[in-house]
């Protein structure tokens, strides 16, 4: 369960970025949050990966309060999330395989361990074919695909994909939330930020929807999701 | 640190230094003509302070003793100036041999001194271990009974002194300003490879890399460069010396070097040295990366 407790984060006196959010995301759900640019999407994030530390207000994550993270714990907290990014972030000069595999390598997981679970995740995104393909070769679609396998490769139980299908043609967008769907099946809470309002309408799943730092509408509270998009 | 992440951060610390190998060959061609300096800095001092004590052993004061002392107060005499502070050497100059090496020296002259008797006074020839306790070295002995006076050499002592204590504080700022200077260069050439990972750097804190875990390759990068040009220039610096001793030894004779093979010694204090200002302009950067740029992640 992830829980916002009236969250305010002021990053200068004329930017207040959250004004008092209050949200609850119950462990396996899947939110599409959307708002328009400077709604306040991407510092709720920043303060979900403990990029950033909010102003006033709690978060819990799984019952733990984030404002009470000692900073040297927080790259142990981020190893329960898994990243996905609008750009792609992948590393050019390395193959599919070694992208996927370095986050295993970060978090100093034994060779053995990092060769299967690497196949595993690969298989997953359909891409076990292309592992030792180099980044520079794949579409914006495979890219995106490999790096939604290195954000699943550390089993994390929170995915926060921001923006993911910003940078790739439409239907290939619907086959990547259509990928996070079927992870989100497996019980993985998916957090996924987008201003493609189209592709939300393709999946009955919870919104909200954020407008100068606070939450204007929420699924949850309404009947249908067309009402909020 | 587990063993696994201890294996992979040595391995990307080497593959560092291999991938920006023009910034680190950069590094090691200005951390080598950093650390000849400072090794050319130490051994002139050493050698200087070596070659002045020497010449301080070897210039001695004389002390002049009264005319009608006779031979068992001169025995007496050389026993309480033996007992002085900061004396190391005490031997007998008899009227006697003063004389006869005055004798050569003045020739005809000579014999209208004798007329009135042996002109010269008894003496010793005294050694001090430190010329710059001269002044108190000196007033002891004057004090001794007997003592007529001690040869007035305060000007050389002093000068001495100054010169070396010169020569050792311009070898310690040596030192000191090229260390800076070698930290600086590291700092920057890890700077560079940071800008070129920045990606990957940010990729590590997303899935929850530790710092030290980011640290540690740029620290092995920084290590690496360290250790290569502490190599490079042992084997410089010891031709240079060697050579130098050569050329030297063939236009005057003085025994007063320090060593002649200074290989090892060399490449033990410039390896601990390269090894600290590695890991220090490592970690600088990194760490100033970290705070500034290196949290954004989203």
């Amino acid at each position: 369960m992830i829980e916002f407790r009236n969250v305010v984060k002021v990053y200068n006196k004329n930017n207040r970025a959250l004004e008092g959010l209050n949200l609850k995301i119950p462990d396996g759900q899947f939110l599409f949050v959307v708002g328009a640019s400077g709604s306040g999407k991407s510092t709720m994030l920043k303060i979900l990966t403990k990029e950033e530390d909010c102003t006033t207000g709690k978060i819990y994550v799984n019952g733990v309060n984030l404002n009470n993270i000692p900073k040297r714990k927080i790259p142990y907290y981020r190893r329960s999330l898994g990243i996905v990014f609008q750009d792609f972030r992948l590393i050019e000069k390395m193959t599919v395989y070694d992208n996927v595999a370095f986050a295993m390598h970060v978090i100093g997981a034994h060779p053995r361990e990092i060769e299967s679970r690497v196949d595993y995740v690969l298989n997953l995104v359909d891409l076990r074919r292309k592992s030792r393909s180099k980044v520079c070769e794949l579409s914006g679609g495979e890219k995106q695909r490999v790096g939604l396998a290195r954000a699943l490769v550390n089993n994390p139980g929170i995915i926060i994909a921001d923006e993911p299908t910003g940078n790739i043609d439409p239907e290939m967008s619907y086959d990547i939330v259509n990928l996070l769907s079927n992870i989100n099946k497996c019980g993985t809470t998916i957090i996924m930020v987008t201003h493609d309002i189209s592709l939300v309408k393709m999946f009955n799943y919870r919104v909200v929807e954020l407008s100068n730092g606070v939450l204007r509408n929420d699924t949850d509270n309404l009947t249908h999701t067309e009402e909020v998009v | 640190m587990g063993f696994q992440s201890i294996k992979y951060c040595l391995k990307e610390g080497l593959k560092n230094v291999w991938a920006n190998n023009i910034m680190s060959l950069a590094s090691i061609i200005v951390m080598v003509c950093c650390m000849i300096l400072t090794g050319s800095a130490i051994l002139l001092s050493t050698n200087l302070t070596r070659a002045l004590k020497s010449v301080e052993h070897q210039n001695s004061v004389k002390v002049f003793l009264t005319k009608k002392t006779n031979s068992v107060e001169i025995a007496q005499i050389e026993e309480q100036i033996k007992q002085v502070p900061n004396v190391i050497k005490c031997e007998y100059y008899s009227s006697d041999q003063a004389s006869a090496q005055y004798k050569e020296v003045l020739g005809d002259l000579y014999e209208i001194l004798q007329e009135s008797g042996n002109p010269f006074p008894e003496a010793f020839h005294v050694s001090m271990e430190d010329f710059s306790l001269y002044d108190q070295t000196v007033k002891k002995l004057e004090s001794i009974k007997n003592v007529e006076s001690v040869s007035d050499r305060s000007e050389t002592a002093r000068r001495l002194s100054e010169l070396n204590r010169l020569i050792s504080t311009a070898g310690l700022w040596t030192v000191c300003a090229l260390a800076i200077v070698s930290i600086f260069i590291i700092s920057n050439t890890i700077k560079l490879t940071i800008h070129n990972r920045r990606l990957e750097i940010s990729i590590m804190k997303s899935v929850g890399a530790t710092n030290m875990f980011i640290c540690t390759p740029f620290i092995v990068e920084g290590v690496v460069i360290g250790l290569l040009s502490a190599i490079v220039s042992s084997v410089i610096l010891d031709i240079i010396y060697k050579s130098f001793i050569d050329v030297l030894g063939g236009i005057i004779s003085f025994q007063g070097f320090y060593t002649r093979n200074i290989f090892w010694e060399v490449l033990k204090y410039f390896s601990i040295a390269g090894v600290f200002i590695g890991i220090l302009g490592g970690l600088v950067s990194i760490r100033r990366y970290l705070k500034k740029e290196g949290v954004s992640i989203v």
